[in-house]
C-alpha cells in the first residue's frame, strides 16, 4: 500500500476514521463532503461513497477491503484493495481522515 | 414617471418610537428604525421577528466562538451562549438574535453606516432567525413566472438583482434579492423576501424601474423599492428551477443564454455553496445542515448552470430565454 509523507503513515494495518472537521450526506448512493478546514466540498462516486461510510467507525484499510469485496461483485482483492488505498491516500493528504 | 420622480431620496435612517410593522419573508419584522426597503404592514399581526436598537454596551453572556468570517478588510464573528446567537461586526458593532429567533438586538454603535445596519437585519440576522426556524437560506434572487418561482444562486457581482429585476420588468414578479428563504418540502417553496433590489447605478438607469417601483434610495449600490403591487409575489411559491449563475463575456456566436442540468452531486455542491451565511460562520453544525438541506433540495428541484452574457445589451435575449424555458416546463 502506498505511504505518503506526513508524520503517520497509512499502512494495511493503520486504524483509520473520518475527521471530526468535516460534515458528509448521501447523495443516491454517492457522497458530499464539506472540510471544515479548507472549505472546500469533494463528491465521491459510489465506491468512495461506500468507503466513506465505513471510516465513519474507525476501521483498517484490510477490514475496509474485506467489507467492499462482500458488497461488490466481480473485483479481485488486488484491485480493491489498491482502490482503498487510492482514496485513503487522497483524503489522508486532504486531512480529511485521522490515521492511528 | 420621470425618473426624477422616481429618485425620492429617503433620509439615511430614523430612529423611531413606537416602533413600525413590516412585511418581510412571509412575516412581520417589528423594527425600531425606519426599513424604506420594506413594505409597512398595516395588518396587525403578530410580529414575527422584533428588532431593538439598545443603546448601552452589550451583555457580557459566556458564549462559545462557533465560526468567523473575513471579507476584505471588514471581519464578524458569530457567537453561541445560553441566550442565543450573538454576530459581531468589525464595522457595524453587535447584534443579538434570541435563542427562539424572535428578538434582534442591535447594540447601537454611532459610526456604524445606517445602510450596512439594515442590510446586517434583513440579511445575516435575519437568516440566523429563519434557520432557527428551519428554512434554508440561500444567497440569491428570485421571481415569480405564473405561479412558480425561479431562482438565481451565484456570488456577489454576478447579475442576480440584475437579472431578477429585467425579469420582474417583463412581467414576472419579484419574489426576493439576496436572501431567499426556502421552506424545505415537497414542493420546496420561496418566501416572498424583502420587496427591494440592490442595483449598481449603471444596471438601475438601464432597466425601467419607473414602470415597477416609486422609490430610488442612493447607497453604495443603488435600492429601488416601493415596487407596484403588479410586480410582487405575495404569497410562497413553488420552486420549479433553480439557476447557478455564470457570467460569460460577450463574443460573436455565443448565446445571450445558455443552460445545463447539475447532476445530482453537483446540484447539491452548487446549493450548499450558495447559503447566505457562510460554513465558517456557522460551523460544523449548521453546515451539516446546510448540506442536508442542498441534497434534499437538488433531488426535488432541476439545478442548473446558466452560462449569460455579461452584457447589459444582451438582458433582453436571456430574459426571452428564461420565460421560454420556464412555458416550456
Amino acid at each position: 500500500m502506498k505511504t505518503v509523507g506526513t508524520s503517520r503513515a497509512l499502512s494495511l494495518d493503520s486504524v483509520v476514521v473520518a475527521s471530526s472537521q468535516q460534515v458528509s450526506c448521501d447523495v443516491a448512493g454517492e457522497a458530499v463532503l464539506l472540510s471544515m478546514r479548507d472549505g472546500e466540498y469533494y463528491g465521491l462516486n459510489e465506491v468512495a461513497a461506500s468507503i466513506w461510510r465505513l471510516v465513519q467507525q474507525p476501521r483498517t484499510p484490510l477490514q475496509i477491503r474485506n467489507a467492499l469485496l462482500e458488497e461488490y461483485e466481480g473485483i479481485s482483492a488486488s484491485e480493491c484493495e489498491h482502490a482503498v488505498a487510492a482514496f485513503l491516500t487522497e483524503m489522508f493528504a486532504l486531512n480529511l481522515i485521522d490515521v492511528f | 414617471m420621470s425618473r426624477a420622480a422616481a429618485s425620492r431620496v429617503i433620509p439615511a435612517s430614523v430612529y423611531r418610537d413606537p416602533f413600525r410593522d413590516y412585511s418581510a419573508f412571509g412575516g412581520v419584522l417589528r423594527s425600531a428604525i425606519e426599513f424604506p426597503e420594506l413594505a409597512v404592514a398595516h395588518d396587525g399581526a403578530r410580529p414575527d421577528w422584533t428588532f431593538i436598537v439598545d443603546r448601552s454596551e452589550p451583555p457580557d453572556h459566556p458564549s462559545v466562538l462557533v465560526g468567523e468570517r473575513r471579507v476584505r478588510d471588514e471581519r464578524y464573528w458569530l457567537w453561541r451562549s445560553p441566550a442565543g446567537l450573538r454576530l459581531e461586526y468589525s464595522h457595524a458593532g453587535t447584534f443579538d438574535v434570541s435563542g427562539d429567533g424572535t428578538h434582534i438586538t442591535w447594540y447601537h454603535r454611532r459610526d456604524a453606516m445606517p445602510e450596512l445596519v439594515r442590510s446586517i437585519v434583513l440579511g445575516p440576522a435575519l437568516a440566523l432567525a429563519l434557520e432557527l426556524a428551519g428554512f434554508l437560506c440561500l444567497h440569491g434572487s428570485a421571481v415569480a413566472i405564473g405561479d412558480s418561482a425561479v431562482a438565481f444562486l451565484g456570488p456577489k457581482h454576478f447579475g442576480k438583482s440584475t437579472l431578477a429585476t429585467a425579469l420582474t420588468a417583463s412581467g414576472a414578479r419579484l419574489l426576493g434579492d439576496d436572501l431567499l428563504a426556502i421552506e424545505m418540502g415537497r414542493p420546496a417553496r420561496v418566501r416572498p423576501g424583502v420587496a427591494s433590489v440592490r442595483l449598481w447605478a449603471e444596471t438601475a438607469a438601464s432597466l425601467p424601474l419607473e414602470s415597477m417601483c416609486d422609490t430610488l434610495i442612493p447607497g453604495v449600490k443603488t435600492t429601488a423599492t416601493g415596487f407596484a403591487s403588479r410586480s410582487l409575489a405575495l404569497r410562497p411559491a413553488p420552486l420549479r428551477a433553480i439557476y447557478m449563475l455564470s457570467p460569460i463575456m460577450k463574443a460573436e456566436d455565443v448565446e445571450a443564454a445558455a443552460r445545463t442540468r447539475l447532476s445530482l452531486m453537483e446540484a447539491t455542491i452548487a446549493l450548499a455553496q450558495q447559503t447566505k451565511l457562510p460554513d465558517s460562520l456557522v460551523g460544523l453544525r449548521a453546515a451539516g445542515t446546510h448540506l442536508s438541506s442542498a441534497a434534499a433540495l437538488a433531488a426535488s428541484v432541476p439545478v442548473w448552470s446558466l452560462s449569460v452574457v455579461r452584457d447589459l445589451s444582451s438582458l433582453d435575449a436571456v430574459v426571452r430565454q428564461i420565460f421560454h424555458w420556464s412555458a416550456a416546463e
